[in-house]
Parts: C-alpha cells; sequence; structure tokens
C-alpha cells in the first residue's frame, strides 16, 4: 500500500483554493485519474473533473500534474516518482469548476481556419471517382493528423499566456494539416486567417507545445511548416 | 478564472527551448531600452563624447558586458528561429507509439545552432566583458 498526497487546485466559481486529499493505492500502475476518480468516489464528489475514454483518445481529462500539461488518464504514478501531486486546471483557459476548463475558445480557433477539405462543390458532387492520394502524400500530414484536440498544447503556449487572441499551436496544426492534404484546394482562404497578426507570427519557437503533446503530433512545428509556405509563396505547405 | 499567469507564463520553465524563448524576450527588451535612448543622451549631455562618458562609469560597464550578451544571444537564437522559420533547418517528426520525437527535437542542425547559440553566449560575454572591464591594452 502507498500513501499519496494530492493536491487539487479547487474553482467554485468565486474564489479559489487548494484541497489536499490523502489517497492509498494498491499498486503505482495507476493512472492520475483513476486517482481523481478514486478521491470522487470515496473523499469528496463535489470534485470536478472531465474524463471519458480513459485511453488518451478523447482529449477530455487535460490537466496540469506537477506542472507540466498533460492527460491524466496517461500519467501514471510510477512516472511522477513522487508521492506528492499537484493538480490544477490546463493554464490559459476560463475555470467553469475545479479541472474543468471552457474549451469552446479553441474550438473557436479551430473552427477558423477551416478544418474539413476544401474544394470546388462542382468537383465534389459531380465526380465518379473519389479523391485518391498516394502514401507520400499522406506522409505530409499523417503524424499531424494525430491530434485529438485536448488542448494541451494550448495550456502549455506561454504566447497565449499573455495574447488569448492568439490562434494557438491547436488551430494552426489544423491549418496545416488541411492545408497539407493534397485533395485540399484551401490554402488560400486558410492563409488569409493564418497570416494575421493573431495567426502564425506570434510563434517565436518556445517549442512546450511539442514537448507536451500526448500525441506526438509536435504542432510547433507545423506552425513552423506554415510560416515557411508563408514565406516562400508556396502553393500550398 | 483565468488558469495560469498570464505575462508570466513566458518564465515558467519546462523545455529548453522555453527558456532560449524568455531570454530572447528579455534580450530583446533589454536592446531596446539600451539603444533607443542613446541619441538622446546627447541631448541631455551637449555631445555625444560627454554622453559616451557614461559608458566608462563601473554601472555602465556592467550595462555594457550585458548588452554584450544580449546581442549575442538575441542575434544568434535569432539566427535560428529564422533558419527554422524559412525552412532551412529541416526536419520531420519521428513517430513512435511510445516515446515519439518532435522535428527540432531529432534535427542535428537545429541542435548545432542551439549549441551556437549557447557556447557563442558563453564565450562571446566572456571575452566581450573582459575587454569591457579591462580594454584592449591586456589582453594576452
Amino acid at each position: 500500500m502507498k500513501s499519496l498526497v494530492v493536491k487539487v487546485k479547487r474553482f467554485d466559481g468565486s474564489k479559489t483554493w487548494w484541497q489536499e486529499y490523502k489517497v492509498d493505492i494498491s499498486s503505482e500502475k495507476i493512472s492520475v485519474l483513476d486517482v481523481l476518480i478514486k478521491i470522487k468516489e470515496e473523499q469528496d464528489p463535489t470534485l470536478a473533473v472531465r474524463y471519458s475514454c480513459r485511453m488518451a483518445i478523447c482529449g477530455s481529462c487535460g490537466m496540469v500534474i506537477n506542472g507540466i500539461p498533460r492527460l491524466a488518464c496517461q500519467t501514471l504514478i510510477s512516472e511522477l516518482g513522487d508521492s506528492k501531486i499537484t493538480v490544477e486546471p490546463m493554464w490559459n483557459h476560463e475555470v467553469v469548476k475545479d479541472l474543468v476548463v471552457d474549451l469552446e475558445p479553441d474550438f473557436e480557433k479551430v473552427k477558423a481556419v477551416k478544418p474539413y477539405i476544401l474544394r470546388d462543390t462542382k468537383e465534389i458532387y459531380e465526380s465518379d471517382v473519389e479523391f485518391g492520394q498516394r502514401p507520400e502524400d499522406l506522409e505530409k500530414y499523417y503524424n499531424f493528423a494525430y491530434c485529438i484536440q485536448c488542448g494541451i498544447c494550448m495550456a502549455a503556449c506561454p504566447i497565449l499566456g499573455s495574447n488569448p487572441k492568439f490562434l494557438g499551436p491547436m488551430a494552426l496544426n489544423a491549418a496545416y494539416r488541411w492545408s497539407a492534404d493534397s485533395r485540399d484546394r484551401g490554402w488560400n482562404a486558410r492563409r488569409a486567417v493564418i497570416d494575421a497578426e493573431d495567426g502564425v507570427w506570434p510563434c517565436h519557437l518556445a517549442y512546450t507545445c511539442s514537448a507536451v503533446c500526448p500525441r506526438g503530433v509536435d504542432p510547433g512545428f507545423s506552425i513552423q511548416l506554415l510560416k515557411s509556405a508563408i514565406l516562400r509563396r508556396r502553393a500550398r505547405p | 478564472m483565468r488558469a495560469g499567469r498570464g505575462i508570466g507564463e513566458w518564465f515558467r520553465v519546462i523545455n529548453l527551448e522555453r527558456v532560449l524563448f524568455l531570454l530572447h524576450r528579455i534580450t530583446g527588451v533589454y536592446l531596446v531600452l539600451y539603444i533607443f535612448p542613446r541619441p538622446y543622451l546627447i541631448l541631455l549631455y551637449g555631445s555625444w563624447e560627454e554622453a559616451l562618458k557614461l559608458d566608462m562609469t563601473p554601472i555602465g560597464k556592467l550595462l555594457a558586458a550585458f548588452f554584450v550578451f544580449s546581442i549575442l544571444l538575441h542575434g544568434i537564437n535569432g539566427l535560428r528561429i529564422m533558419l527554422v522559420e524559412l525552412g532551412v533547418i529541416k526536419g520531420w517528426p519521428v513517430r513512435d507509439p511510445i516515446k515519439p520525437t518532435p522535428a527540432l527535437r531529432a534535427s542535428k542542425a537545429n541542435w548545432l545552432m542551439v549549441v551556437l547559440t549557447v557556447l557563442g553566449t558563453i564565450i562571446g560575454t566572456a571575452i566581450g566583458t573582459y575587454l569591457v572591464l579591462y580594454g584592449a591594452e591586456t589582453w594576452p
């Protein structure tokens, strides 16, 4: 049996405070999410936590654990190497309650970059064949398509701390993923959004987004690929 | 309530590139504060020569030494950022289910520029500080 001390940053709509919970666990091979659910079930049902799949695919349980934005379901107690755990809501987001943050602004930014295939509707509806893609075309964006839009990169970005209007790594990664897709014809439409004051240019390569991404998406690099395409006036990234 | 520290997020240390980002910002602000007022010192002191006498004071020499540090770090790191943005420093993320590697972490060229930034700044600052404090006459 191991004893953990879990410090959670609480928020009830008006005040913030740190609350400590003592939790006994039988194995360190459990996740921080398991510990938070145990706290909810056995000690404090008022603790608000957002989670769903418990397997790092839905992106719901993003939070800051021991000073680093992570997915709670993917972070094992054994990895942290500490019996004292601090958990707080994702930085750069409005807190709804406790560990639950408002992700709506992030999703609005992703919508602004048109995250879908943009193509002439005549081509789409009048074509008899599907739009083919070679394996080498797929490689150009495949890694960046792993994004589960958890918002952890947005929490990690120092620019979003001082400039909430910055589109951010999540949206810019989506802009790259769809623009680099060989089936897409929407680069010019997206470039108008990303080649702007709050588009790609506020990014100065702090690279924390790529360091913390739980899916290895590397959004920091996709932003540089967008910049390169803009500067070199390429027809597509 | 917005979680985080706002502009204080710049000062959070999580990875090496973020430290370079923070130093880039600090040195950028310092360069502006050091260089921009200099022509206006002529108005205060009457002539460029009189204004330059400020650089001969101990505080002036310390500020000049930090100027050397700032210009080296800001310049070399800035060059690294430009080379990445222009696509000259190339790379690609390494996909791995257990430990994926971001493109710039896998890029030897990027690491070379990081090492150049750190070493160039340290060595250049050491030489520059020596020259500022003791002058070229005592240089071995």
